[in-house]
């Protein structure tokens, strides 16, 4: 293996203030208690401040009959992986991130509609001319109406757009003509926007259809749930067509609606299940191969940053926003999903089983999927990880819980099996061994309490062909009992990996895959990882604010 | 005799925690009235809370299937079911999460238990409970530096050890003086009104040498071939049943 | 293949039992038993009457009722009447099979009617609900101001405005709307509401949740093709006690812990050629038998455990742990290839913890921390709960406790393990 300078002990170093890693002796109660934490520090002094305004107590940290006594060992900070930010674990809690926020955000705001079905109403039903000019005009009309203007009726109310800036529709299409001929301000460039490989490939796949990408203003989710995301986009689109076409009528009008609210609509995520009933495009609906087209990182990055960029964006939306929020009312689980994006750890690992894979297969893509292979590449994985622990106490520390160390090792396992075999089903089996069996019997400990649950029941089920089990690695997502249960970063992982291996433009959908690499996105995903620091540095501008209401407001 | 899989040092100790007729060395004595002061669910010399009446006073439904069955004396005498959880140490706890489930059920009646990563949940009939308890605590199954009784606030097997070798425990329940460690603070880290000795931790090489963790003190996991190659055959087994069960696979 | 039944006193009570007799399409007595969950309806005609006269509809609590509407009050003799009810209900039901324990009213609609329903869960409560509407109002000549429409609700509550009903008219099995999974009501009853519709009896419990779990995964297509042999054995060895396996591990082990079930198990395993010992490692003749034979072990650990602590706590420990130590120290899978141990943990963390809890006794197998073992686990929790001397709060007598008063309406339910044994033997035929 390289002899290349490890990152992960370089922030271990740093974070722990210490040059000696393998001492597995320390000191405790000497560090000044919850005062470590200048977090805490600013949020005792903001508290009382509220407390006293408000006549109600809260947050009473420097209070010592409050439970656990906080910081009797060293808090150490954190530093966000492939970034040089250094935060504590407060910045990474969802409700004090801004980033994390607008990542669920802009996701869940999000909904793609076919345009093809609406020109045919209007060419064959309506004989009108679509043509790039009308297309233009059109596309000029629903980023009025998107935002809340009217166009159809007066006396409606209007929307102030300083509300609603982040609101707008964009038009991805394969059709080259087509394309050069529209307005450049309403175009998902692929051309411009991915390599070159890959942009003959998407455009091959989208062809000549066109979608309309279209974002509803994040102020919109906010007041509302997912469910409302498709109803705005393809309500203020209709009016759009009315406007730009001119259209009269009832019954047209219907199909038009039809046409734009259920027939070609691409929305991102399924409505869940009873006991965790959400409306489309809620998180737990999102299947994991979109979460891999998503994130953008392989238009920029090599094959390894793509996929753990994935991880980084999958855990923090499945198991931090939707895991966090269903199962635990959204206060709590940081740790688990920060240990797959802070301290290099994952990286470094992963930059080791990557040279592990050249070294024994060649390459990414270069072993046929087995159960042989399956379990090598999950045994060496786990191996390594431990003898890490053994070398570095810290590092061991640092992953204080079972769930963190397993979402780590499960994870690492993954990916590493996906990029050498490039076959996602295999890259589940490897996450699934580690978490149900291996760790376990390393260490006599496993995750967290019901970890393993899902791992057990998903062995057999994702190839039993019982109607809830073999479906396909991509189309999977949390909603299914087997795989929703606080560890999907590895499904995430292990099928980005897959695809990367082989180098594939996309893992479910080209569109999709176009449809977030558009520019004025708030978060940036191409880089998940230092729009979380930018968050936790408190450096993120976010939208969706209602500061324009306030007292003085613009 | 079912025995765990390997024949390497950790899996003899893995099996010998799992035989049912083992019998751990006693290493401490601990007085009915500081085990009950310790895991504090009553006073000593208090009764036992009672959750029912005793089952010989209770009307139950005319089925065979209970009558073949002993309760345990908690269960006969109506005990409320109480708790006691340890948080193990990676640093070579005797005995650690999964195997203290394992060995619960192997050698103990009428128990509940949770396994976590780095703690473990017993909960029985109160006097069974103390029972079973005493055994846990008495014997080589425990030492007072690296496992220690902790039914809240039980972060720390993870955790480098503390300058004297104990674990960390936020709420320090416990500390080390004159050679022995002793408990200031009950399981829920209420003050007890006299420190309890657990006695001296174990020097660190019997630790090592009676350790069940694969690790690079002991032996490492990637040596274990037998019980690698044997968690396989559970993986595979389990993945070719649930895809067909009709088809043999070896 | 054929096998022999034994009773809950280790007596054989049917002799050469061919396996598939156990199948729906070739019993058609199970099918007949099975129905009943489907087309039974019940109501409480107390409650109803002082539902009205207190104007207590609307509620979402389980526990408990957070609405009372002023204003709507109905104070109507409705017990007194009764057997006007009952007579209007046969007209316009069209059934028979109407009988009163006490002020519950427990009805069954006629099977032309479910196997006419598209949604045959759904169809006997709604369908009903309008019939007992209409009857109470024809009786206390109630018009549109007279407060039909409070009848109405209170018989099915929140509906339509909530997705399922929830008022006094009650179903053994829950709505599609409210269930996790397509064609998975018959796993819709929590643990309690069978152990007390079967009287809570060990065997009788087990048998009536694997009969419903059959059913469910006769529906669903898991005891299809490959996995029909999985099935049928494990209704035949945990859910019946086929060839005396349960009955006689638990008999054997019944002093020693769930080690000594695991030892047992894999012992008898050997004993009848279904596994091999080969240096250590078993290696399996034939998988679906050894499921069943660990599948009646897991049963047998979960009496004695259970059993011994005289509570239903410990169920999904027992389970886990059991199904882990199988595993580990054979290399065999355990049972349902896993899923057992995996839904076991899942449900033993549930009910130790904050997120989400209960008891046991109120899960039920359709639930999303359960529902990935198919068959296999909820029949061993209801065992478990058989055993609970009052260590829960939520047990059978106080949950359930209008099931042992609808038991007595529903004789086809009664000893219902034996019955179930009988039928494939073609007795209760028409």
């Amino acid at each position: 293996m390289s002899k290349k300078e490890n990152i992960m002990i370089k922030r271990l170093k740093e974070i722990f203030n210490t040059e000696d890693l393998t001492d597995k002796h320390t000191s405790f109660y000497q560090f000044g208690g919850w005062k470590q934490s200048k977090r805490k520090q600013e949020f005792v002094i903001r508290a009382k401040q509220i407390a006293e305004s408000r006549g109600i107590p809260i947050y009473l940290r420097d209070r010592d009959d409050i439970g656990v006594p906080l910081g009797q060992r060293f808090y150490e900070p954190l530093y966000i992986s492939s970034t040089e930010t250094l935060c504590e674990r407060e910045d990474l809690q969802l409700v004090n991130n801004a980033a994390i926020q607008q990542m669920g955000d802009d996701i869940k705001r999000t909904v793609i509609i076919g345009l093809d079905l609406a020109h045919k109403i209007l060419k064959e039903r309506l004989g009108k001319e679509v043509t790039p000019e009308t297309i233009n005009h059109y596309m000029e009309v629903v980023n009025h109406t998107m935002p809340g203007g009217v166009v159809a009726q007066e006396h409606m109310a209007e929307v102030n757009p300083e509300l609603t800036k982040d609101s707008y529709a964009k038009i991805v299409t394969g059709n080259q003509e087509l394309k050069d001929s529209l307005d450049s301000r309403f175009i998902l460039d692929i051309d411009q926007l991915f390599p070159e490989e890959k942009a003959e490939e998407i455009n091959d796949e989208i062809g000549s259809r066109i979608f309309q990408v279209t974002r509803v203003p994040t102020i919109a989710i906010r007041i509302a749930d997912g469910g409302i995301v498709h109803r705005w986009a393809s309500q203020q689109t209709v009016l759009a067509f009315i406007a730009a076409y001119s259209i009269g009528g009832g019954a047209p009008l219907s199909d038009f609606a039809f046409a734009g609210k259920h027939a070609q609509v691409i929305v991102l995520g399924n409505t869940t299940w009873p006991r965790r009933a959400r409306a489309p495009n809620e998180f737990g609906g999102i299947p994991f191969g979109y979460i891999s087209d998503i994130c953008q990182a392989d238009r920029v990055s090599d094959p390894l940053t793509y996929v753990l960029e994935s991880v980084a964006l999958g855990g923090v939306l499945y198991d931090l926003i939707w895991w966090g929020g269903y199962m635990g009312g959204g206060v709590g689980p940081v740790n688990g999903t920060a240990s797959l994006y802070t301290n290099e750890v994952l990286d470094e690992l992963s930059r080791y089983m990557d040279e592990w894979i050249h070294h024994n297969y060649g390459g990414y893509n270069s072993v046929k999927p087995s159960l042989e292979v399956v379990k090598k590449i999950a045994q060496e994985s786990v191996c390594r990880v431990l003898e890490e622990y053994d070398n570095y106490p810290v590092l061991l520390e640092e992953h204080w819980g079972g769930g963190i160390r397993l979402n780590v090792i499960s994870t690492l396992a993954s990916i590493t099996t996906g990029l050498a075999t490039g076959n996602s089903l295999a890259s589940l089996m490897a996450g699934h061994y580690v978490y149900a069996h291996l760790v376990k019997e390393a260490m006599g400990r496993n995750a967290w309490g019901g970890g393993e649950a899902v791992d057990l029941v998903s062995i057999p089920d994702i190839v039993s062909t019982f109607p809830d089990g073999a479906l396909i690695p991509e189309l999977r997502g949390p909603n299914i009992f087997s795989t929703m249960v606080a560890h999907s970063a590895f499904p995430v992982g292990g099928i980005t990996a897959s695809h990367a291996a082989k180098g594939h433009p996309w893992v479910l959908s080209p569109v999709v895959k176009v449809a977030f690499s558009d520019p004025n996105l708030v978060f940036d995903f191409r880089y998940v990882r230092r729009e979380i620091a930018k968050g936790a540095k408190r450096e993120f501008n976010f939208t969706g604010d209602r500061n324009a209401l306030r007292p003085g407001g613009e | 005799m079912l025995k765990y899989p390997g024949n390497d040092k950790i899996a003899k100790r893995r099996s010998y925690m799992l035989n049912p007729d083992a019998k751990f060395k006693k290493l401490r004595e601990i007085p009915d009235e500081d085990l009950i002061l310790l895991l504090g669910h009553r006073e000593p010399g208090s009764g036992y809370r009672a959750i029912h009446p005793p089952l010989d006073d209770l009307m139950v439904q005319d089925d065979p299937i209970l009558k073949l069955v002993d309760p345990t004396p908690g269960a006969q005498h109506g005990d409320a079911i109480e708790f006691v959880q340890f948080t193990d140490s990676v640093y070579h706890s005797p005995l650690v999460p999964v195997f203290r489930s394992r060995l619960y059920s192997v050698r103990y009646k009428g128990v509940d238990h949770v396994t976590y990563s780095g703690r473990q949940l017993m909960e029985a009939r109160a006097r069974d409970l103390e029972k079973y308890t005493k055994e846990l605590l008495e014997t080589e199954l425990f030492d007072p530096a690296r496992s220690a009784l902790r039914g809240i606030t039980v972060h720390g097997s993870s955790m480098r050890l503390d300058e004297n070798g104990l674990m960390f425990d936020a709420r320090r329940r416990y500390l080390l003086k004159d050679g022995e460690i002793w408990y200031l603070k009950n399981q829920m880290a209420i003050p007890l009104d006299k420190p309890i000795s657990l006695g001296p931790p174990t020097p660190e090489n019997i630790l090592i040498e009676n350790s069940i963790i694969y690790k690079k003190e002991t032996i490492r996991y990637r040596d274990a071939k037998e019980l690698l190659d044997h968690v396989g055959k559970i993986f595979e087994r389990s993945l070719y049943g649930g895809f067909n069960p009709e088809v043999k696979h070896e | 293949m054929e096998l022999d039944f034994y009773d809950e006193k280790g007596k054989l009570i049917a002799e050469g039992i061919p396996l598939n007799s156990l199948d729906f399409r070739s019993n058609k007595n199970l099918r007949k038993m099975v129905s009943t969950f489907r087309r039974t309806v019940f109501i409480d005609l107390h409650a109803l009457e002082n539902t009205l006269k207190n104007g207590l509809v609307g509620g979402e609590m389980i526990v408990g009722n957070e609405c009372k509407v002023l204003g709507v009050e109905l104070e109507h003799p409705i017990v007194e009447n009764k057997e006007e009810i009952i007579h209007k209900l046969q007209e316009y039901l069209a059934t028979d099979e109407i009988t009163a324990i006490e002020d519950l009213l427990v009805i069954k609609v006629p099977m032309d009617d479910i196997e006419i329903a598209c949604d045959s869960v759904s169809s006997p409560i709604l369908k009903t609900s309008v019939a007992l509407t209409q009857s109470i109002a024809e009786i206390f000549d109630l018009n549109i101001f007279d407060g039909v429409d409070l009848v109405k609700t209170a018989l099915l509550g929140r509906y339509p405005q909530n997705v399922a009903p929830n008022g006094l008219l009650k179903s053994f099995l829950k709505v599609p709307t409210k269930v996790e999974g397509l064609s998975s009501s018959y796993r819709s009853m929590s643990v309690n509401d069978i152990v007390a519709l079967s009287g809570k009896k060990v065997f009788d419990s087990v048998a009536m949740a694997w009969l419903l779990e059959f059913a469910a995964a006769n529906e669903t297509g898991y005891s299809v093709g490959w996995y029909k042999r999985l099935y049928l054995l494990g209704f035949a060895y945990q859910g019946l006690n086929a060839n005396n396996l349960t009955y006689e591990l638990v008999k054997e082990c019944k002093k020693g812990t769930l080690y000594d079930v695991v030892d047992a198990v894999v012992q008898k395993a050997c004993e009848d050629k279904i596994i091999e010992n080969l240096d250590g490692i078993y290696y399996p003749s034939d998988m679906p038998l050894w499921n069943a034979y660990a599948a009646s072990g897991q049963l047998a650990a979960t009496i004695i455990e259970c059993g011994a602590i005289r509570s239903a706590q410990s169920v999904g420990s027992i389970i886990s742990t059991y199904n882990d130590l199988l595993q580990i120290l054979t290399g065999l899978p355990s049972v349902e290839f896993g899923r057992a141990m995996g839904s076991a943990i899942f449900m033993n963390w549930l009910s130790h913890s904050i997120y989400g809890g209960g008891g046991a006794g109120v899960f039920s197998g359709e639930h999303v921390s359960v529902k990935g073992s198919r068959g296999f686990l909820i029949p061993c929790i209801c065992a478990a709960m058989c055993f609970d001397v009052g260590t829960q709060l939520f047990v059978p007598d106080t949950t359930s406790k209008n099931m042992y008063k609808i038991r007595e309406a529903l004789p086809e339910l009664h000893d219902i393990h034996k019955r179930i044994i009988y039928s494939c033997r073609g007795d209760g035929d028409e």
